[in-house]
C-alpha cells in the first residue's frame, strides 16, 4: 500500500495541471508572454500596414508597429516599480484604525488551517 | 397584461423583498431568482409592446407629477443587465440562510432597477435612498468591523442623496419647476451639486473612498451584491444628465489611473477588486463625459460587461474566502490545487476585465478608446491605455496569482459550493459569449445608439491589445524573476479615508474632549457665582441679614413693594 502523498489531497481535475506547481514551470513561464509578444510585435508590421492602406485617418502618436508593447511594458513597469516607495508612505500597521479585524461574516467556513502534507511541501528539499 | 406592463418592474423586486421577511428558506430562494427573471421578461414585454419604449404609471405630487416607469433606449441596458445580475446574486447566495440578507437584497435590487426606470428627479431620489437604506444590511452582515464601515458608507450615500435633491430643487427652480429627468449639465449651480451628489456614488477621486472601505468588509455574498448595483445606477445618471461634460473626461481618466496604485500594494484580495471597480467606473465616467454616441455606447455597454466580469471576480474571492477564511494575498496561494473550477472562471473574469480578445472587456472597453481616440483626446487616451496595463496587473495577474498560484500556503480547502460554481459559471460563459465574433451585435443592438456601428475584431485592435497585454504580463515575468515585484504583506493601506477616520476622528475626539473640560468649567464657575450671590443676599436680607440687623423690617417690606409696583407698571405698559 503506498503512502499519500500531497498530489491525493489534489483536486482530480487539477492532477492534470500539475506541472504548474513545478518550479521549472514557474522559472521558464516568462517564455511564454515573451513568445506572444513577438509574435504580436511582428503582426504589429502588418496592422501599420493595413491601418496605411486604408488610409485611416485617427492615429495616435503611439500607434507604431510596436508602440502599444513599448507602452504597456512601461506603464506596467512604472506602476510595479513605484510599489516600494508607495509601500513605505501608505503602509500602517494592521489595525490601525483600531477597528477589529474581519471576523468572516454570517457565512464563511471556519479559518483554514494548513494542511499537514501542505507543509511538509513546504518545506525545502 | 396591460397593467402589469404599466409598473415599474423594480417594484417587483421590492414587494418580494419585503415578503422575505416573514417566508422561509425555500421560498425566499425561489423568490431570489425567479423574481428577477420575471422582471426581465416584463421589461422584454414592455419593449415587444412599444419598440419606442414607454413613459408610464404617471402619479400626481403637489404641483408635479411622478413618472414610476419609464423604459427606453438606454435604460433598458441597464434594466436587462440588473435582472440578469440579481438572478447571478440569487444563485450564488443560494446556501446563504440569513434573512434579513435576502431581503435587503430583493429590495435593493429593486431599489436600483426601479431607480433607473424612473422618468423624475423626485422618484430617482427616493429610490436613490431606498439603495442605501437597505444595502447598508449587506455591509453590516460582514460582522465585526463592517459595523463602523457601514455607518460610513451610510453617511456618504445619505450625503450624496441629499446634494442629489438639493440639486434637483435648485435644478428645477431654474427650469420652471420641471422636475424631468433628462439631460442637465452644469449650466445651472443645481447641475454642480447633482453631479457632486452623483459623483460620490461614482467613486470620484477623494470621494472614493466608501466603495474600498465598506466592500471589502461585507458579507461574502452582500460585496457580489453591493458590485453591482450603487455605482452602475450612479453610472447611468451621468449617462442620463451629464452626457458630453468636459469635465468627466479628466474626472473618468483619473478614475482609471489612481486605483491601480493603490491595488499594487493592497494585500486584501476583496480590496484590491474594490480599486479595480473603481479604475473601471472611470473608463465609464470617461466615456460619457465624451459623449458621442460611440462613447456612450461603450460606456453602457461596459456597464454591461463589467457588471458581471466584476461579479465574477467577487465570485471567485468570495468562494476563496468561504473555504479558506480569509483573502489576504500574503495568506493564500497554491488554490489551484483544490479548486481548480474557482481558479478558471477567476482566470475568465481576469481576461474579462483585461480586456483579452474574445473576452467581454474587449468588445466594450474598445469601443470607449476608439471614441476617445476619433475625438483626438490624447491625454485622457493615453492615461486610459496606461490604466488598461495597471489592470492587468491588479485584476489580470495580481488577483488570480496570489490567490491560486504564487507560492503554495499549504492550505487545501474544498472546491466552492455547488451553487457558487454554478452562479460562476453563468458569469463566465455570458463573458466570453457576449465576445464572440458574430454574437457581439447581439449586445451591440441593445445599445442607446444601435445606428452607430463599431467592430472591435479588426486587425490593428486585436493586435495592439494583445501587445499591450502581453508586454504587461513579460513585464511581470521579468520583474518577479529580477526581484523586483512587491512581496504582499500584512498591512493597513491609508488612503485618503485616513483624514476622518484618523485625523478627523482625532479632532472630534480631542474637541469632545475640550468641550467636556469647558462644561466641566463653566459648571465650576456658574455655581461658584450663583452660590457666592445666593449667599451674599442671604447676609443681607434674611431675618439675621445686615439689613435686618442695620434697618428695621419695615424697609425691606418697603424695597419688595417698590420692586413689584416697577414690575406691575412695566407690565401695564407694555
Amino acid at each position: 500500500m503506498r503512502h499519500p502523498t500531497d498530489l491525493d489531497t489534489w483536486h482530480p481535475l487539477s492532477r492534470k495541471f500539475a506541472f504548474l506547481a513545478k518550479p521549472k514551470t514557474r522559472r521558464n513561464f516568462i517564455i511564454v508572454p515573451a513568445v506572444i509578444l513577438l509574435i504580436s510585435i511582428a503582426l504589429g508590421f502588418l496592422a501599420m500596414d493595413e491601418m496605411t492602406a486604408k488610409d485611416e485617418p485617427h492615429l495616435a502618436p503611439w500607434d507604431f508597429f510596436a508602440g502599444w508593447a513599448l507602452w504597456g511594458f512601461l506603464s506596467y513597469s512604472f506602476v510595479v516599480l513605484m510599489a516600494g516607495p508607495l509601500f513605505s508612505i501608505l503602509a500602517r500597521p494592521e489595525g490601525y484604525y483600531g477597528e477589529d479585524e474581519w471576523t468572516g461574516g454570517i457565512e464563511a467556513d471556519e479559518q483554514l488551517e494548513p494542511t499537514s502534507l501542505g507543509q511538509e511541501e513546504l518545506k525545502p528539499n | 397584461m396591460d397593467l402589469l406592463l404599466q409598473i415599474n418592474p423594480g417594484f417587483w423586486l421590492i414587494l418580494a423583498g419585503l415578503a422575505c421577511i416573514v417566508l422561509p428558506y425555500q421560498a425566499r430562494k425561489w423568490l431570489l431568482v425567479s423574481v428577477p427573471v420575471f422582471a426581465g421578461f416584463v421589461i422584454f414585454g414592455t419593449f415587444q409592446a412599444s419598440p419606442e419604449g414607454v413613459t408610464t404609471g404617471l402619479i400626481p405630487f403637489g404641483e408635479n407629477t411622478l413618472t414610476t416607469y419609464r423604459l427606453d433606449s438606454l435604460s433598458r441596458i441597464w434594466a436587462y443587465i440588473f435582472c440578469f445580475a440579481a438572478f447571478l446574486n440569487g444563485l450564488y447566495g443560494w446556501h446563504e440562510k440569513h434573512k434579513i440578507t435576502d431581503s435587503a437584497a430583493l429590495i435593493y435590487t429593486g431599489a436600483a432597477l426601479a431607480a433607473v426606470l424612473v422618468g423624475d428627479l423626485i422618484s430617482l431620489f427616493i429610490f436613490w435612498e431606498l439603495t442605501v437604506i437597505s444595502s447598508v444590511f449587506l455591509v453590516w452582515a460582514g460582522g465585526g468591523k463592517s459595523y463602523n464601515a457601514g455607518m460610513r458608507y451610510m453617511a456618504w450615500h445619505i450625503l450624496s442623496g441629499v446634494l442629489l435633491l438639493a440639486g434637483a430643487i435648485m435644478h428645477a427652480n431654474a427650469n420652471g419647476g420641471d422636475f424631468t429627468f433628462g439631460n442637465i449639465g452644469l449650466n445651472s449651480p443645481g447641475g454642480w451639486v447633482m453631479l457632486i451628489g452623483i459623483g460620490i456614488k461614482c467613486g470620484f477621486p477623494f470621494l472614493h473612498m466608501w466603495i474600498e472601505d465598506a466592500y471589502p468588509k461585507a458579507s461574502i455574498t452582500g460585496t457580489v451584491i453591493l458590485s453591482a448595483f450603487t455605482t452602475k445606477l450612479a453610472i447611468y445618471t451621468l449617462a442620463r444628465g451629464f452626457a458630453g461634460t468636459d469635465i468627466l473626461i479628466y474626472i473618468g481618466a483619473l478614475m482609471t489611473v489612481f486605483p491601480v496604485f493603490f491595488a499594487v500594494i493592497e494585500n486584501d484580495l476583496r480590496r484590491v477588486l474594490s480599486y479595480s471597480l473603481n479604475n473601471q467606473l472611470g473608463f465609464m465616467v470617461c466615456g460619457i463625459g465624451i459623449g458621442t454616441g460611440l462613447a456612450i455606447n461603450g460606456a453602457a455597454a461596459h456597464v454591461a460587461a463589467h457588471v458581471v466580469y466584476k461579479g465574477l471576480l467577487f465570485m471567485s474571492m468570495g468562494a476563496v474566502l468561504h473555504r479558506v477564511g480569509t483573502v489576504k494575498a500574503s495568506d493564500l496561494g497554491g488554490l489551484f490545487r483544490t479548486m481548480p473550477y474557482t481558479t478558471i472562471f477567476c482566470l475568465i473574469g481576469a481576461a474579462s476585465i483585461a480586456a483579452f480578445p474574445l473576452f467581454s472587456g474587449f468588445v466594450t472597453k474598445s469601443m470607449i478608446l476608439s471614441a476617445a481616440l476619433y475625438e483626438h483626446h490624447w491625454i485622457a487616451l493615453g492615461m486610459l491605455i496606461f490604466a488598461s496595463a495597471g489592470v492587468m496587473e491588479h485584476s489580470g495577474i495580481k488577483v488570480p496569482f496570489f490567490a491560486f498560484f504564487a507560492h503554495d500556503s499549504g492550505k487545501r480547502p474544498q472546491e466552492a459550493p455547488l451553487n457558487m460554481l454554478v452562479a460562476m459559471a453563468l458569469a463566465s460563459a455570458f463573458c466570453i459569449i457576449i465576445a464572440l465574433p458574430g454574437l457581439y451585435p447581439y449586445l451591440y443592438a441593445l445599445l442607446p445608439n444601435p445606428k452607430y456601428s463599431y467592430s472591435p475584431y479588426t486587425t490593428d485592435h486585436v493586435v495592439f491589445q494583445m501587445q499591450l497585454l502581453f508586454a504587461a504580463m513579460f513585464a511581470f515575468a521579468f520583474l518577479k524573476r529580477l526581484h523586483l515585484y512587491p512581496e504582499e504583506r500584512r498591512r493597513e493601506i491609508i488612503d485618503v479615508d485616513v483624514l476622518y477616520r484618523k485625523t478627523g476622528f482625532g479632532l472630534m475626539k480631542w474637541a469632545g474632549a475640550m468641550l467636556d473640560r469647558l462644561g466641566a468649567r463653566i459648571r465650576w464657575i456658574s455655581g461658584k457665582a450663583s452660590s457666592g450671590l445666593i449667599s451674599r443676599f442671604f447676609n443681607i436680607f434674611s431675618p439675621a441679614g445686615g439689613l435686618t440687623a442695620a434697618a428695621p423690617v419695615s424697609l425691606p417690606a418697603v424695597l419688595v413693594a417698590t420692586v413689584l409696583l416697577v414690575v406691575m407698571v412695566v407690565a401695564y405698559i407694555t
